[in-house]
C-alpha cells in the first residue's frame, strides 16, 4: 500500500491537520511498521519543545518512539507560529541524530584532540582554575556564557561567576542587542520589545531599518504580511535589497551607518507638517523641544542626502506613510546596533517612535526583534558584567538583596570577590581578546584574563578574527563546553601565525554539553513569553546538561553546597555515572522570588507549563487566553497573555496576566497596561519628568505622574495598612524591587498604578555622551568627506575594564587614505539557513546542503570593473591584514560601494582548509571563511557592541 | 476524491526554505537529491522579485503533488 491509497483507505487527510496521535499510522503505510506499532507496547510519546534557533519562539511536537526522536510537527495551535516553520525549525529532528557532534570530553594534546574521561577533564580543569585564582585573581578567568541556555540555566550562571568572585561573564546579547537594551531602557524603562510579533497583525504601517526578517526571523513574516494584507505599508530601508525588502512596498537604499541622518530626516519631515502627537509628546514625553531644534537645524533634506544618499521625496514619503497610517511600528535589529553608535541609533528610532506617538499602542511599537532563541531571557536574568540577573545592577543593595535570597552571606560572596572588584562592571564579551593581549598596566584589573570559557559561543560572531588568534595562543586555559564547539576547538589547534607563538603551558580542554532539546527549562521570546520546553530525548553520547555541569564544577571548586541551597538535588544518569543535578523547576521559582524589577515573579513553572498544554486558547493577534482550564493542573488560563510576557508582577498568586504590549495606558495594570517608567528622577531643570496629569494607565488611583513605589510612598498614601501582616514584615524598609513579600507590588496594582511609577520618555538621555543621538560615521567608513563633517568621539582611557580607541582609530583611516585602499563598504548579516557561528546548523545536513560556500555580494559594476564574474573565488581584504576567501555572488541586491558577507561560516583561514584541526567526527559538514577574521576595531560608546555593520574591503580576483 | 496540490502564495514566500527541509526531514531524502526547491526569479531587482517552492516533477506518482 502506498501513501496515498492509505489515506484513501483510512480516511485520514492529507497535511496540515493530521493530529500528532495519528501520525505513526501514516508512518507506518510508508516506512516498515516497528515492532513497538506491531505489538502495542512500544513506548510512543509526543514532546512540545520550542524551536531553539531564533528569538520567534516556534513550538514544535517531537514524536519520540522508544526514545527515539521520529517525527516533528510544529504546533498549529501555537499562537506564535501557527503551524508555520523556517527551514531551520523544520530541520530540528536532526539534533536527535547529532552526526557531527563532540561526543565525549577531549584534550589538546600535542596539536591533536584526543578523548579523556569527566572525571580527568573536570579535575584538571578545576585545579587551573584554582591556581589562576589564588596565583593572579579570580578576574584572570572570563567566562563567555551563551543565549543558548534556557533561563534557568542562564542564572543559574551568573549565580555561578559570582560565587567563582568574578564580574567576567558575558554572552551574545552584547554583540547583539546591547545597544538596544541600554538605549531604550534609558529612553522609557524596559530595552525589551515594547509588543510582540503577533501585535504587528495590528500596524497600519511596518518601518524595518536594519532588519532583514525573512531570512532572521522567517516565521515573523506571518505577523506582517497578514498586515500587509489587510493594508499596512511596509517600508523596508537597508543597504541592501534583502529578502525582506522584497516584500515591501516602498524600499529605501541608505548607505551603510547613517540611521540617525535618515530617521532625523524623516523626523524633519514630520515637524514640518505637524504631523507629530502634540498631546502624547506634551503628556508623555521629555526633551523632545531639543530635539525638535537638532533636527531641523541639522538634518535639512539637502544634509540627509549628502549624508546617507536618500533623496527627499524618498524620505517625504516615508514619513508621510509612517504619519498617515498610524499605529505605525518601527522594527530593528543588528543593522542599527552593531555601530561604534549603536546606542544612539536605537533613540533616534525611539524618538521617531514616540514623535508619532506609537509608543504603548496596539499595532505600534518599537518592534526590537532579538537574535537567538533566549537571547533575551539571558539578558534578563542571565550573565551579564554589569547586572545581577533582573537587571539588579552590581551596587551593595542589589548583592544583598540576591545574598538573602541565595540563602548565602553577603560577607562571603563578598571575600570571593578580590578587594573592591564586586560592583565593579567585568569587562564584555566583544573585548576579551583586548583583556588577554593589552599591556597590563593598561588594564583596570590586578592581572590580564588568562583563562577562558567559551560556554555556548561562537568564537566567528565575534570581530577581529587575527587578534583573536593571538588571544587564543597566549591563554594559560581554554575550556569549550558546546555540543557543537568546532570553529574554537579549530582555531585554538592551528598554528599560530608567523612570529607569533602558542602559550607553552596552555591547556584547551572540549566538553561535550547537551542541545536545549536534551532538557528543561524556560525561554524567553523576544516577545518577552517565556515558553516551556519539555525535555524530548536522553542526552546522547556523554554530553550533560549545562545546570549539571555548573553544580560539577561548582562541587570541586568548593561552592556546591552555597550554588543549590534553594533547590532539590536530583541524581540523574548521564554518560554512565551519576550526576547531582539541581531541579530546573526550583531554579525558576528562584528566579521568580528575586526578579521584581522585570516581572519574572508570576511566571511560575506550573503556569508555564499550563500555557504550553493550553496553546490553542491563545488568540493569535491578541495573545489572550479565550479561556480554558487546563486538565492536568486545573489552572484556568482566562484573562492570562501567551506565555505571561514579562512584566507578570506579583506573585503568582495575584495572577498578573503579562504584559503584551508595554506601556499601553489604555488597560490597567492588572490586565497588562502600564505607562513610561519613573527610573530617571523626579524633575531636571525645574522640568518634572513625570507625566502630565491625566496621563495615566486606565483605573489609576493616581492621575497623575508619580515615583516609583517604596515603603515611605506607601505610608504617605495610606496604603501601607492594606498590606497583610506577613507582607509587612518583609516589606519594611523596601521598594516595589526588593519586597520579598510581593506585597508592595500588590497593593499598588490593586489600585491601578504601576510599581515603577508613571513618568515621561526621555527623548534626551542626558547621561549618555551624545544626549541627543548625533551621527558619527563609523571608523572605518569609506567616506572621506562625512568622516571629516561628522568625525566620531574621543579615545577612552578606561570603558569596561579596557583602554577603548575612537578618534586615533579614524584619525588612521584619514591620515593613510585606507578608503581610497579599501574603498568599499563591508557589511554582514544572517541567512535563513544558518543561525549564528553556524557550527550547530552547518552541522545539519538538511541545511547545510542548501548553502554548501561562504560568499560575498557585490554589485555587477564592482564585479565587472574588477574582471570578477559570478561564483568566481575572490580575496575579500580588509585593513587588519585580513584576506577571506569566498565565492562572488554577482547581484543588485548591493549598489556598487557595498559588498556583504554572512556571518555564519568558519573553518577556512584566509584560504586554508582547516578540517584536519578539528576534533575527529565534530567537524561540521560546510566549512567557510569567517568574514570576522576581516572585520576591524570599533565599539559602541555605551556598551562596547562591536562594529560589524560598516567597515571596509577590497575585493580582488583569487590568484 | 480531490487530488490534493501544493499551493505556493509568492506574496507570501519568503524564501525561508522551511518546505526543502521539512521534506528532507520527513521523508529522509539523502544528501544531493532534493524533492522541493525553491526559485527566485528577478533576484535583487528592486520591485520585481518573487520566489515560488516548486516540486521536482521527476516523480510518476508524486508523494507530494
Amino acid at each position: 500500500m502506498d501513501r496515498r491509497t492509505f489515506l484513501k483507505r483510512s480516511g485520514v487527510g492529507v497535511g496540515a491537520g493530521i493530529a500528532a496521535s495519528q501520525l505513526s499510522l501514516v508512518q507506518k503505510a510508508v516506512a516498515e511498521p516497528s515492532k513497538a506499532m506491531l505489538d502495542g507496547k512500544g513506548k510512543i510519546e509526543v514532546k512540545r519543545s520550542i524551536c531553539t534557533h531564533c528569538s520567534v519562539g516556534c513550538a514544535v511536537d517531537a514524536t519520540v518512539e522508544n526514545g527515539v526522536w521520529v517525527r516533528q510537527d510544529p504546533v498549529f495551535d501555537s499562537p506564535i507560529n501557527l503551524g508555520a516553520h523556517c527551514a531551520k525549525g523544520a530541520a530540528l529532528r536532526e539534533h536527535g541524530h547529532g552526526d557531527f557532534r563532540l561526543r565525549y570530553p577531549m584534550k589538546l594534546v600535542d596539536g591533536k584532540y584526543e578523548r579523556i574521561s569527566w572525571d580527568q577533564a573536570l579535575t584538571e580543569i578545576t585545579a587551573q582554575m584554582k591556581d589562576l585564582r589564588t596565583k593572579y585573581s579570580p578576574d584572570s578567568l572570563f567566562f563567555i556564557g551563551s543565549s543558548k541556555h534556557n533561563n534557568e540555566q542562564a542564572y543559574l550562571l551568573r549565580k555561578w561567576v559570582s560565587f567563582f568572585g568574578t564580574n567576567n561573564t558575558d554572552h551574545q546579547a552584547r554583540i547583539c542587542h546591547s545597544t538596544t537594551v541600554a538605549g531604550v531602557a534609558n529612553t522609557w524603562g524596559y530595552g525589551a520589545m515594547t509588543n510582540s510579533y503577533n501585535d504587528m497583525m495590528n500596524a497600519k504601517a511596518a518601518l524595518y531599518i536594519g532588519s532583514n526578517a525573512a531570512e532572521a526571523h522567517p516565521v515573523s513574516m506571518l505577523s506582517l504580511l497578514h498586515a500587509k494584507e489587510n493594508g499596512c505599508k511596509v517600508i523596508v530601508v537597508d543597504p541592501r535589497y534583502t529578502r525582506t525588502a522584497a516584500k515591501s512596498d516602498q524600499y529605501v537604499r541608505i548607505r551603510s551607518g547613517t540611521d540617525i541622518p535618515f530617521l532625523f530626516g524623516v523626523l524633519y519631515h514630520i515637524f514640518n507638517n505637524g504631523w507629530e502627537d502634540k498631546k502624547y509628546i506634551n503628556d508623555r514625553v521629555y526633551g523632545m523641544d531639543e530635539i525638535r531644534k537638532e533636527v531641523m537645524e541639522k538634518w535639512t533634506p539637502a544634509n540627509v542626502e549628502q549624508a546617507c544618499g536618500v533623496p527627499e521625496a524618498q524620505v517625504y514619503q516615508v514619513a508621510k506613510t509612517m504619519a498617515q497610517n498610524r499605529p505605525s511600528t518601527l522594527v530593528w535589529c543588528m543593522g542599527q546596533t552593531q555601530h561604534t553608535i549603536g546606542n544612539a541609533m536605537v533613540r533616534a528610532s525611539c524618538i521617531l517612535q514616540l514623535a508619532l506617538g506609537n509608543i504603548g499602542k496596539s499595532g505600534g511599537g518599537a518592534n526590537i526583534f532579538r537574535g537567538h532563541d533566549n537571547v533575551q531571557g539571558a539578558t534578563d536574568v542571565g550573565p551579564n558584567p554589569d547586572s545581577l540577573p533582573g537587571y539588579y545592577g552590581l551596587a551593595a543593595g542589589s548583592w544583598k538583596h540576591f545574598a538573602t535570597v541565595w540563602g548565602v552571606d553577603y560577607e562571603w560572596i563578598k571575600g570571593r570577590y578580590a578587594p573592591d572588584m564586586m560592583e565593579k562592571s567585568g569587562t564584555t564579551v566583544s573585548r576579551w581578546v583586548d583583556a588577554v593581549l593589552e599591556k597590563n598596566d593598561m588594564i583596570d584589573q590586578q592581572t590580564n584574563v588568562k583563562g577562558l570559557f567559551f560556554w555556548g559561543h561562537a568564537p566567528n560572531s565575534q570581530t577581529r578574527g587575527l587578534d583573536m588568534k593571538r588571544a587564543m595562543n597566549k591563554l594559560d586555559l581554554l575550556v569549550v563546553v558546546d555540543p557543537y564547539p568546532s570553529a574554537t576547538a579549530a582555531m585554538a589547534a592551528m598554528p599560530p601565525a608567523e612570529g607569533d607563538v602558542v602559550n607553552k603551558n596552555r591547556n584547551v580542554y572540549l566538553l561535550p554539553a547537551t542541545t536545549q532539546f536534551e532538557t528543561s527549562g524556560s525561554a524567553t521570546a523576544s516577545n518577552r513569553s517565556l515558553q516551556w520546553r519539555e525535555k524530548v530525548i536522553d542526552p546522547l553520547f556523554e554530553s550533560v546538561p549545562d545546570h549539571v555541569l555548573m553544580q560539577a564544577f561548582a562541587d570541586r571548586l568548593g561552592f556546591g553546597q552555597e550554588l543549590s541551597t534553594n533547590y532539590k538535588m536530583l541524581s540523574s544518569k548521564f554518560a554512565g555515572k551519576q550526576w547531582r543535578e539541581p531541579q530546573i523547576e526550583d531554579i525558576l521559582r528562584e528566579i521568580n522570588r528575586s526578579c521584581w524589577t522585570i516581572g519574572y515573579t508570576g511566571q511560575t513553572p506550573e503556569r508555564l507549563k499550563a500555557h504550553m498544554r493550553m496553546v490553542a486558547t491563545f488568540d493569535p493577534k491578541t495573545l489572550k487566553s479565550r479561556g480554558g482550564v487546563d486538565p492536568v493542573t486545573g489552572y484556568d488560563t482566562t484573562g492570562d497573555y501567551y506565555g505571561l510576557p514579562w512584566p507578570c508582577y506579583g506573585t503568582a498568586a495575584i495572577k498578573h496576566p503579562g504584559s503584551p504590549n508595554l506601556y499601553d495606558t489604555s488597560k490597567s495594570v492588572m490586565e497588562g497596561g502600564g505607562n513610561f517608567r519613573a527610573n530617571f528622577g523626579v524633575e531636571r531643570e525645574g522640568k518634572s519628568l513625570l507625566a502630565e496629569d491625566g496621563s495615566c494607565s486606565k483605573g489609576s488611583a493616581i492621575t497623575t505622574g508619580y515615583p516609583e513605589f517604596d515603603h515611605v510612598f506607601m505610608k504617605k498614601l495610606g496604603w501601607w495598612d492594606q498590606l497583610t501582616d506577613d507582607e509587612k514584615k518583609l516589606a519594611e524598609g523596601k521598594n516595589w524591587k526588593t519586597d520579598l513579600s510581593g506585597g508592595i507590588q500588590r497593593v499598588v496594582m490593586k489600585n491601578g498604578c504601576h510599581p515603577f511609577g508613571n513618568a515621561k520618555a526621555r527623548a534626551v538621555v542626558w547621561n549618555f555622551p551624545d544626549a541627543i543621538p548625533i551621527h558619527r560615521e563609523a571608523l572605518y567608513s569609506t567616506n572621506e568627506p562625512m568622516m571629516r563633517k561628522y568625525p566620531t568621539a574621543a579615545d577612552k582611557k578606561n570603558f569596561w575594564r579596557l583602554p577603548t580607541l575612537y578618534k586615533t582609530v579614524q584619525d588612521k583611516n584619514l591620515n593613510e587614505k585606507l578608503y581610497e585602499k579599501f574603498p568599499i563598504i563591508l557589511t554582514s548579516g544572517r541567512l535563513v539557513e544558518y543561525e549564528g557561528g553556524g557550527d550547530e546548523t552547518r552541522s545539519n545536513p538538511w541545511l547545510a546542503e542548501l548553502q554548501q560556500e561562504n560568499f560575498v555580494e557585490i554589485n555587477p559594476k564592482a564585479a565587472e570593473a574588477r574582471g570578477i564574474k559570478n561564483w568566481d573565488y575572490v580575496w575579500v581584504k580588509s585593513p587588519t591584514g585580513a584576506r577571506i576567501k569566498v565565492r562572488a555572488l554577482v547581484t543588485e541586491r548591493v549598489d556598487q560601494g557595498t559588498a556583504f558577507v554572512p556571518f555564519h561560516f568558519a573553518g577556512w583561514w584566509q584560504g586554508t582548509d582547516l578540517r584536519k584541526y578539528y576534533p575527529e567526527g565534530a567537524a561540521p559538514i560546510v566549512l567557510g571563511e569567517a568574514v570576522n577574521t576581516a572585520t576591524t576595531y570599533g565599539y559602541d560608546m555605551v556598551t562596547m557592541m562591536q562594529e560589524t555593520k560598516t567597515t571596509m574591503c577590497q575585493i580582488e580576483k583569487f590568484a | 476524491m480531490a487530488r490534493m496540490k501544493f499551493i505556493c502564495d509568492t506574496e507570501r514566500c519568503i524564501e525561508c526554505n522551511g518546505c526543502v527541509t521539512a521534506c528532507k526531514n520527513e521523508n529522509e531524502v539523502p544528501w544531493g537529491v532534493n524533492r522541493r526547491r525553491v526559485v527566485t526569479v528577478n533576484d535583487g531587482v528592486i520591485g520585481q522579485e518573487k520566489s515560488v517552492s516548486v516540486a521536482c516533477m521527476h516523480c510518476s506518482d508524486a508523494p507530494l503533488s
